[in-house]
């Protein structure tokens, strides 16, 4: 499960972008049943992730360290 | 008197009052350029600045002149305490105007080189991201734009904020800008930058008119969205800036975007691709029926299962409208497998019905007219086959 490890630290925009191109191959119609399952379960996959994003997100400041 | 112990404070005001309002304060000329003008009850009140040091002044005689800010003029006046507030300021008499002010002359120097260089350039301007993974801010540790911000930021869309605490005015305050940029393009998570400072007087932005920082903004790898001072001043910072905002708070509204709107975004894309599966199931279940029930039957139930099983897992895990989508989805899905069992013609055989083919080509013999006497037929019950002849043959 490499690629649910590479998921969770995808970008955020990054994740969206890739839902929204999930959302569309689905769409397409054009793969095989057990492709469009998979890009199913990938979307599912998708949609948690980012929601767990905004959902657990928190600003938070940091100052930068070192003299300026 | 300065040997008394405890003083009250009209003594010691009064005090100082006769310290200063001496004569060889009173009838002077002083230079110095106009800032923070304001007009009230029919008099003016305003500073006069100069690159050390700014004294309040208040004008009564109105007619002579028509201040505006960075003005550069001479003023005529006496030094007086204004005992109730505490403060020392030049009563003035008498003004006359020196032209525009020579901080503005400056600004517009640098601003007419920096544009003939091109460095206002859109072609130039960085996008800046539409989602970034983390903030950075130039601004004052102390002030209010770092809250703005924060508030701004917490509120659309939570992300790690870097805060470069620099000075935002005074001396040294452009060099610590140049050097913050710089130290927010050494680091590999900041994707936006927004370079801040609340609103002030117009001479107190002067760090952002400096030609370095100008060119360190410029030559910032990251994008640079400047939100400095308030809607009508700009500084050449926010020429040179891959976006302007007016302020720090709508800096960072610039900078983020609204987590409700991707929200509702991702929503419609679960939407979207539950109907898209749903389409899907119903191609492929008349794509199944058009091949042979009993492999359909077996296939869609086999592949249904299967994925309920992968799906199980996320599902679980998923909350609100997600788990909606998937258990209607799921439970269409296990309609369609209904569907197709029910219609499974085999299952009719299980309940004590049969099915005659005709033996020369197997076609199914459901009408009177398809076979003749002595025709022979293979019937098919729940457990077998048994071949039979027409002895005879009667129309309903």
């Amino acid at each position: 499960m490499q690629d649910r490890g590479k998921e969770e630290e995808m970008k955020f925009e990054d994740a969206l972008k890739k839902l929204e191109r999930v959302v569309e191959e689905i769409e397409k119609g054009e793969l095989t049943l057990e492709e469009t399952i998979k890009k199913f379960e990938e979307g599912i996959r998708l949609f948690k992730i980012c929601r767990e994003r905004l959902e657990k997100a928190k600003a938070r400041i940091e100052e930068l360290s070192g003299e300026i | 008197m300065l040997k008394k112990k405890i003083f009250s404070v009209g003594e010691i005001s009064s005090f100082i009052k006769n310290l200063l309002e001496r004569d060889d304060l009173k009838d002077i000329w002083v230079e110095g350029e106009i800032s923070n003008f304001r007009k009230a009850g029919g008099h003016y009140y305003f500073s006069l600045k100069d690159e050390n040091a700014s004294i309040k002044c208040v004008m009564f005689d109105i007619s002579q002149a028509e201040p505006r800010n960075g003005m550069k003029v001479i003023v005529k006046g006496d030094v007086g305490v204004y005992e109730k507030r505490g403060y020392y300021q030049i009563y003035v008499r008498e003004m006359r105007i020196g032209g525009i002010g020579e901080i503005f002359i400056k600004f517009l120097e640098t601003k007419e080189k920096l544009e003939k260089e091109g460095l206002f350039k859109k072609e130039y301007k960085k996008a800046i991201p539409s989602i970034p993974s983390a903030i950075g801010v130039i601004t004052s540790k102390e002030g209010a734009a770092i809250h703005d911000i924060y508030n701004v930021i917490s509120r659309r869309f939570p992300l790690p904020i870097i805060l470069a605490p620099v000075k935002v005015q005074g001396e040294s305050a452009a060099d610590e800008i140049v050097r913050a940029i710089s130290l927010l393009n050494e680091r590999n998570d900041v994707d936006v930058i927004i370079i801040a400072r609340g609103g002030g007087r117009w001479e107190d932005l002067q760090a952002f008119n400096e030609e370095k920082v100008a060119r360190a903004i410029f030559n910032s790898k990251i994008p640079i969205i400047s939100g400095v001072g308030h809607e009508s001043d700009f500084t050449i910072a926010d020429f040179v800036a891959d976006a302007r905002a007016a302020t720090p708070s709508a800096a960072a509204e610039m900078a983020v975007p609204d987590g409700r709107e991707i929200m509702e975004w991702m929503d419609e894309a679960m939407e979207r691709m539950e109907r898209a599966m749903r389409r899907r199931m119903e191609r492929e279940y008349e794509r199944l029926e058009e091949v042979g029930m009993e492999r359909a039957v077996s296939r869609v139930s086999e592949f249904f299962e299967r994925w309920k099983e992968r799906c199980e897992e996320d599902v679980k895990k998923m909350r609100s409208n997600a788990i909606v989508y998937i258990n209607n989805l799921r439970q269409s899905v296990e309609l369609c497998g209904k569907a197709l069992d029910a219609m499974n013609p085999y299952k009719v055989l299980e309940r004590g019905y049969s099915i005659c083919f005709r033996e020369k080509d197997n076609k199914v013999f459901s009408s009177i007219g398809d076979a003749e006497i002595g025709d022979m037929l293979r019937v098919m019950v729940k457990d077998g086959e048994a071949k039979c002849r027409i002895e005879g043959k009667k129309r309903k």
